[in-house]
């Protein structure tokens, strides 16, 4: 089971850094909210992964308020940008 | 904690990691963002749910259960709204899409018919028809006079002989208006005299169509294969000079 959790934060880990890659390249704003969304849905799941791996269903809380910004922001990026396009 | 468990909380936890390391893969190397949405997706509808139905097999308390059912109804309903509203913004500020991109419904489409007129032309109408209400187009339906063949006649013979074709063409392009209007297809007509094929690609150019509709030639029986050979001579190389694409209808 230990191997599996060690895995799974490697696996998290790794996609973590490959959204950062986007959020760095761009090109335009909307690749980063992209990106920036999806690297939240995945530290909801190291959240997860954490709550498993201590035994402490606490981290589920920090799962759902990260998941929860992670919404509000992607939809906050996008109403912003898009006033942008007609001032 | 049983084996059980604790076998099918190991497969949900990798299967929520692999669709998570999918979608991160597919956000830093797919071409564009239309694309790479398509992958983020992913991330909270299966990567997230396999991790959250890992952590319900788990700890399977009430307490716990209760949160996970209602963390996935939430990113269930926040997913798509999310991703529509990334989306349209993008659309709308003109973020630009894959260049090889095939399919494009957005787009509005301009649909030339060049149509002959009798019997045999309702069908070819009738596929231009089908073209516009598929695409969402404008339908111009355009017909072409041939003088090439009245410079022989006299001027008063000529010009007698012009104003009867031209009330023909006329009634050509109300019955094909009118079976637009009977599909329930907006659509224009235009007129156009001279040499047909010369005649077509130059209207094709100053409407910068995007699809020419045009009929299949009748010709005597055995004689088909050189009809359409001609046909494809003369309009073939629209397809490459204008980007038009070319139907031909029976």
């Amino acid at each position: 089971m230990t191997w599996v959790l060690d895995l799974a934060l490697a696996g998290l880990a790794i996609a973590l850094v490959l959204c950062f890659v986007r959020v760095l390249r761009g090109p335009t704003a909307h690749d980063r909210v992209v990106a920036l969304d999806n690297l939240s849905s995945t530290v909801a799941g190291l959240a997860g992964v954490y709550a498993i791996r201590l035994g402490e269903a606490i981290f589920l809380d920090v799962l759902i308020a990260v998941a929860l910004l992670g919404f509000i922001s992607t939809v906050a990026f996008a109403r912003y940008l898009e006033r942008g396009a007609h001032p | 904690m049983s084996t059980v468990q604790e076998v099918l909380t190991a497969a949900l936890l990798l299967a929520g990691v692999f669709f998570s390391f999918v979608a991160a893969i597919g956000i830093v190397r797919l071409p564009d963002l239309y694309l790479r949405m398509h992958a983020a997706s992913k991330t909270t509808t299966l990567g997230l749910a396999g991790i959250l139905l890992a952590v319900l097999v788990y700890f399977g308390t009430y307490e716990v259960v209760t949160k996970v059912v209602i963390v996935l109804l939430f990113l269930f309903l926040t997913a798509p709204v999310g991703a529509h509203m990334i989306g349209r913004s993008a659309y709308v500020c003109g973020v630009n899409m894959y260049p090889k991109t095939t399919r494009y419904d957005l787009e509005r489409v301009t649909i030339v018919c060049a149509t002959r007129g009798g019997p045999q032309s309702e069908a070819v109408h009738a596929r231009a028809i089908e073209l516009a209400k598929e695409r969402g187009g404008e339908l111009i339906f355009l017909h072409v006079l041939d003088t090439t063949a009245l410079s022989g006649l006299g001027e008063k013979e000529g010009a007698l002989v012009l104003r009867q074709l031209r009330a023909m063409a006329e009634a050509v392009l109300r019955s094909a208006l009118a079976q637009a209007r009977g599909s329930g297809v907006r659509a224009r007509s235009e007129l156009r005299e001279g040499e047909v094929s010369k005649a077509i690609a130059a209207f094709v150019h100053e409407v910068d169509a995007d699809v020419l509709v045009v009929g299949y030639p009748h010709t005597a029986p055995g004689r088909e294969h050189e009809a359409e050979e001609r046909l494809w001579r003369l309009l073939g190389g629209l397809q490459e000079q204008e980007h038009v694409r070319l139907v031909v209808a029976r």
